[in-house]
């Protein structure tokens, strides 16, 4: 069953210039139709490079960012096309982590009172309708103690303790902020967290942590993830499924497995062909596929496939005139949960489109 | 020691800050290694075990005040050798240009802003080598085509601001090839960047020491990174080195217990997904200082009380390690050109044995159940 379904989703920015009036001179199409669907207990990976519109996509569901077109279904509510009030009322469901543990905790509150305001924002705790004081003092107090106990609960589930309560931000360490962050989340009981590059701020050895914590309370609590991460392994290691997006635009989705066993757009052959792997062995061997160039600009994507200013295997006309669709392929297990952007992908993988000669030098074989 | 000498050797090199009130920090605390020509270097090492330090130290970009360096750095130069800890400012400024260059991680903060790119090149090229109008303009070009930036004529006249990150870390790296340096020192230089840019900078580094013979200091906390570029790789902890090797012992072999936490710390992308990963427990904050035992200790599996007795030595893999001033007399690293010795600081070093059998579910370091002490 799927707990979340985006239909052809966008969001355009609008470049504003003009020293008196401001006109709209184009628009930066961050996120440029993207269609996905989440499956609930399930973790979705979006990955690709920056400015790709990854984080775009997550605030888009939530309504962080103005949504230009498309559809957010939420257990089959239109997320998109919520009014102010009601939208905030939905987001106790649906809670976001943030990358940077210090910037997202105001530094001036403790963390009793940062994991407290999520409840007492939306009424969250004390004794059911119906059942004991409805209101007075003698409710408030049931409501703070429940509230209180939630909070304790939630830090306890991340690995910190009671004793955090009082405590400061700046008193703990990066992954512990972390920790703190996910309680902030967990607290409010959400179906669905969106992840935005949970743990790249984090060294390694700490990062391992909170990936473990993550799977383990997606174990114990049902969760729903989407977790976006620059990082492949990582997005890899956690996801069920995983969706690689390029200017914008989904170009390839599947199973994890799937898509790392057989990837099937050039685009992300060429981006997990650049994973360097912590092994002399696999790097001496490892193909590499260099691309060449940057990535275009947003505000003015390339006609066609996106893609095609850097594609190793562009051919004539087609690529450079017509947007290949997201279309199901046969995958690994041919269940058609692979689906991808490319015309050409089957003949990509079957080796009879060759890579053009002027971009074969840049396929690197090995590292000497 | 070998006949040959190495370009540059650095032996125990220690940096000490002022703690200006408060304890003093040892940020590096007695750090040897080598650089020769054509090979890479690799310093790997968790947020603040001194990776950074240890390369300002070296370039002579330390603070005035407020910092104690110990240790030599000595490098060899056509005519003669020097220490690069003791060298005069004038002579270091002069060294930097033209047999010492540097890339930081962030290439923004390393570019005039109001400077076009070209501009900054040829200043370099008419500085160290003389060069001047035209000859200056088409050398920069060149340069610039040789780092892979596209249509470099027009790059050149282009302010840092209007390049992306990645070709301005390219036109950072022109610079610093500029006058073909023999010790180049890079500073996470792709930590900031997309795989895919990443991919196209570590090629051109590759190409730089193969080329050029240029050596490498590659500083990183990326073990892919690390595997793929680097000869002789040093781990290094609160601000010593716990362990250094050649390449491939250090990966299929680690015997520091430190070393073995961060590798099973990573997921793999070639790895067999579902695989849970073994972190180390706690975090760089819960240490000891290394006068007192290993400060790796409250984090470590493998920690007995003769971890307690004092800094562990450095000792060569395979034989009996223990404290230092004990007397079994230490190794020294990467004493010959044939690449570092594996040595490792450890007195309960992991037996490959042990690590091929460590049944991954079993770890007692799963999310780091103990971990509510805040940061001290
Ligand atoms: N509020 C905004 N106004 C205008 N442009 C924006 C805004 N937010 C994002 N953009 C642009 O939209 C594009 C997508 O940005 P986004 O932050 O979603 O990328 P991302 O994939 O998350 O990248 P990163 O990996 O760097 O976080 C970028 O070109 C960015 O500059
Ligand atoms: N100017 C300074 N004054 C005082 N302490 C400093 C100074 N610069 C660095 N330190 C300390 O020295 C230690 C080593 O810092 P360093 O920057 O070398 O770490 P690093 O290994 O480069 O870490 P990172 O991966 O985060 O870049 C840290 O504890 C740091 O706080
Ligand atoms: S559609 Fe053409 S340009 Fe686009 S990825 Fe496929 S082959 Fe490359
Ligand atoms: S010396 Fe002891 S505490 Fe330190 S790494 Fe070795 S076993 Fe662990
Ligand atoms: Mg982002
Ligand atoms: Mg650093």
């Amino acid at each position: 069953m799927s707990l979340l379904r985006i239909n052809d989703l966008k969001v355009h920015f609008p470049i504003r210039r003009g020293v008196l009036f401001d006109r709209t001179v184009g628009h930066v199409r961050a996120v440029d139709g993207v269609s996905l669907e989440i499956r609930q207990g399930q973790t979705y990976g979006l990955v690709g490079e920056s400015g790709c519109g990854k984080t775009t996509l997550g605030r888009a569901i939530l309504r962080l960012v103005d949504v230009t077109e498309g559809e957010v279904l939420f257990d089959d509510r239109n997320l998109a096309g919520l009014d102010g009030e009601s939208m905030r009322r939905e987001r106790r469901n649906l809670q976001m982590v943030f990358q940077d543990p210090l910037g997202s905790l105001n530094p001036r509150q403790n963390i009793g009172s940062i994991l407290m305001e999520g409840l007492q924002t939306h009424g969250i705790g004390g004794p059911a309708k119906g059942e004991g004081p409805t209101e007075g003092k003698e409710r408030r107090a049931l409501v703070l103690e429940d509230q209180r106990r939630r909070v304790v609960d939630a830090l306890e589930r991340v690995g910190l303790s009671a004793k955090a309560l009082t405590r400061y931000p700046h008193e703990f360490s990066g992954g512990q902020r972390q920790r703190i962050g996910i309680a902030r989340a967990l607290v409010l009981e959400p179906d669905l967290i969106i992840c935005d590059e949970p743990v790249s701020a984090l060294d390694v050895s700490i990062q391992a942590q909170v990936l473990n914590l993550l799977e383990s309370l997606q174990q114990e609590l049902g969760l729903t993830y989407l977790v976006i991460a620059h990082d492949l392994a990582v997005v890899r290691h956690v996801s069920d499924v995983v969706g690689v997006m390029y200017l914008g635009a989904l170009v390839e989705e599947a199973p994890s497995d799937d898509l790392y066993g057989t990837p099937m757009h050039p685009y992300t052959r060429s981006l997990m062909s650049a994973v360097p792997v912590p092994d002399p062995q696999v790097e001496d061997e490892r193909e590499r596929i260099l691309l060449a160039g940057d990535l275009p600009s947003p505000a003015n994507p390339p006609k066609g496939c996106r893609f095609h200013t850097r594609c190793p295997w562009r051919q004539e006309e087609r690529c450079d005139t017509e947007r290949p669709e997201m279309r199901p392929v046969r995958g690994a297990d041919g269940s058609g949960t692979h689906r991808v952007a490319c015309h050409y992908a089957e003949q990509i993988l079957s080796g009879e489109i060759h890579p053009r000669e002027e971009m074969a030098e840049r396929i690197v074989h090995g590292a000497g | 020691m070998s006949s040959s000498t190495p370009l540059l050797a650095v032996d125990e090199l220690s940096v000490v800050f002022d703690g200006h009130g408060s304890d003093e920090v040892r940020a590096v605390d007695g750090v040897s290694f080598t650089l020769e020509e054509g090979r890479v270097t690799g310093l790997v090492g968790e947020s603040g075990c001194g990776k950074s330090v240890t390369s300002l130290a070296l370039m002579g970009l330390l603070p005035d005040r407020g910092v104690r360096v110990g240790g030599s750095a000595v490098m060899r130069l056509p005519e003669d050798r020097v220490d690069l800890l003791t060298l005069p400012q004038r002579r270091m400024r002069d060294l930097r240009g033209s047999q010492l260059a540097m890339i930081f991680q962030d290439p923004l903060s390393s570019l005039n802003p109001v400077v076009p790119i070209g501009r900054q090149v040829t200043e370099i090229l008419r500085r160290h080598r003389g060069l001047r109008g035209s000859v200056a303009d088409r050398e920069a070009a060149d340069l610039l085509d040789r780092v892979g930036i596209p249509d470099p004529k027009r790059r050149l006249r282009e302010y840092p601001h209007q390049l992306s990150g990645g070709m301005r870390q390219r036109a950072l790296i022109a610079m610093a090839v500029a006058c073909r340096p023999r010790v180049m020192i890079a500073d996470e230089p792709t930590t900031a960047l997309d795989v895919t840019i990443q991919a196209q900078i570590l090629e051109l580094l590759r190409d730089l020491v193969t080329e050029e013979g240029t050596a490498l200091l590659m500083i990183t906390h990326d073990l892919g990174v690390v595997a793929g570029l680097c000869d002789d790789i040093n781990v290094l902890y609160a601000g010593r080195a716990v362990e250094t090797a050649p390449r491939t012992p250090l990966f299929s072999d680690p015997t520091h217990p430190y070393t073995v936490g961060l590798l099973s710390s990573i997921p793999r992308l070639d790895a067999p997904r579902g695989e849970p990963l073994t972190p180390i427990r706690g975090s760089v904050n819960d240490n000891i200082a290394w006068s007192q035992g290993c400060a790796f200790a409250p984090r470590c599996d493998h920690y007995t009380m003769e971890c307690l007795q004092g800094p562990p030595e450095l000792v060569a893999v395979g034989t009996a390690a223990g404290v230092e001033g004990g007397g079994s007399g230490g190794a020294s690293a990467g004493a010959s050109g044939a690449g570092a010795e594996h040595v490792h600081r450890c007195v309960n070093p992991v037996r490959h044995a042990d690590v091929a059998d460590q049944p991954v579910t079993e770890s007692p370091a799963v999310a780091g159940g103990d971990e509510e002490e805040a940061q001290g």
